[in-house]
């Protein structure tokens, strides 16, 4: 019904759009958005852990003492460490701005992106940790994609909602939303 | 003026998710479905935020949009500024902050799109008024 064809010839099947596909990735969209929302709850300031070795630090040091990617650990160790409070308080708004923005889908493919370099960052951290199960941030890695793929604010989100008035208007953030939307 | 027939059907919907995001006061502290820390204070906030955002959707006013909007950017920004201190005044989270955060963004998107929606009717309006006379 809506076959295409691709540059080489061949019928191209496109993405299901119909109301239940739309659905489920605004469905997607909305659950990681809680992941983010959930999680920003256990990064307690003022020293996020430092001074009792749990809690956010207790998880970046991992880093250090299960090594994933030499580079990143030197990285850890040199900077991140020394300057703890200081990346604690940055994880935790990006991590709040996470939930936030995916949950209303507002410049979702923005989000989702930094989502995918969060879930990196988290992964190079703790993925030789004991008792982590790799596939978890496999799996975060892969929603943030799908997420960055379908746009999924457009569906029941505020980039749906927006779009068309970003579309008409002549401003520059418009035209920087309409991109990253 | 008024907002766009979508705009109020999204401030309907963001006041129930305020609404019932009020239960996880009744999830224990260690449940696996506790995704956002909400004490009793947070109640009330919430109620606020659902009944004001209710109302803004019924009348279809920009302005009420935005006073939602404010009222839940600074519920938001109070818990992210107490949140792991002594006072905490709503005894949330980082959780409770980011969902205020979420909310303080939807009624912002939705005062944007009322404001706009209602920009666009009284110029189709005042086109049509001249179109007639003229």
């Amino acid at each position: 019904m809506h076959e295409t064809v691709s540059d080489r010839g061949s019928p191209v099947e496109p993405l299901d759009t119909g109301r239940g596909s739309r659905g489920a990735v605004a469905a997607v969209r909305v659950v990681v958005g809680m992941l983010w929302v959930a999680n920003s709850g256990w990064k307690t300031p003022p020293d996020f852990g430092q001074d009792t070795g749990t809690g956010l630090f207790r998880f970046t040091r991992y880093a250090v003492e299960h090594p994933v990617f030499p580079p990143y650990t030197w990285l850890v160790d040199n900077v991140v460490l020394p300057n703890f409070v200081l990346f604690g308080y940055a994880v935790l708004l990006l991590e709040a701005a996470l939930g936030a923005f995916l949950l209303v889908g507002l410049a979702t493919r923005l989000w989702a992106v930094l989502g995918m370099v969060q879930t990196t960052a988290i992964t190079l951290s703790v993925l030789n940790a004991p008792d982590e199960f790799p596939w978890t941030y496999y799996l975060m890695f892969a929603a943030h994609v799908v997420l960055f793929a379908t746009a999924a604010g457009r569906t029941a989100g505020l980039d749906g909602l927006l779009r068309p008035l970003w579309h008409r208007s002549d401003g520059r953030v418009a035209r920087i939303l309409m991109r990253v939307s | 003026m008024t907002a766009s027939a979508t705009a109020v059907r999204g401030g309907y919907a963001t006041s129930a998710a305020a609404a019932v995001a009020t239960l996880f006061v009744f999830a224990p502290r260690t449940d696996a479905i506790r995704f956002v820390a909400v004490t009793g204070p947070v109640v009330v906030v919430l109620l606020v935020i659902a009944a004001l955002g209710a109302l803004a959707s019924r009348t279809g006013r920009p302005a009420l949009f935005a006073a939602v909007a404010g009222v839940a950017l600074a519920a938001s920004l109070l818990q992210l500024a107490q949140f792991g201190r002594d006072p905490n005044w709503l005894g949330g989270n980082g959780s409770t902050a980011s969902f205020l955060g979420a909310l303080a963004l939807a009624f912002g998107g939705l005062w944007y799109a009322a404001r706009n929606g209602a920009r666009d009717s009284a110029h189709v309006s005042r086109t049509r008024r001249a179109d007639r006379s003229g």
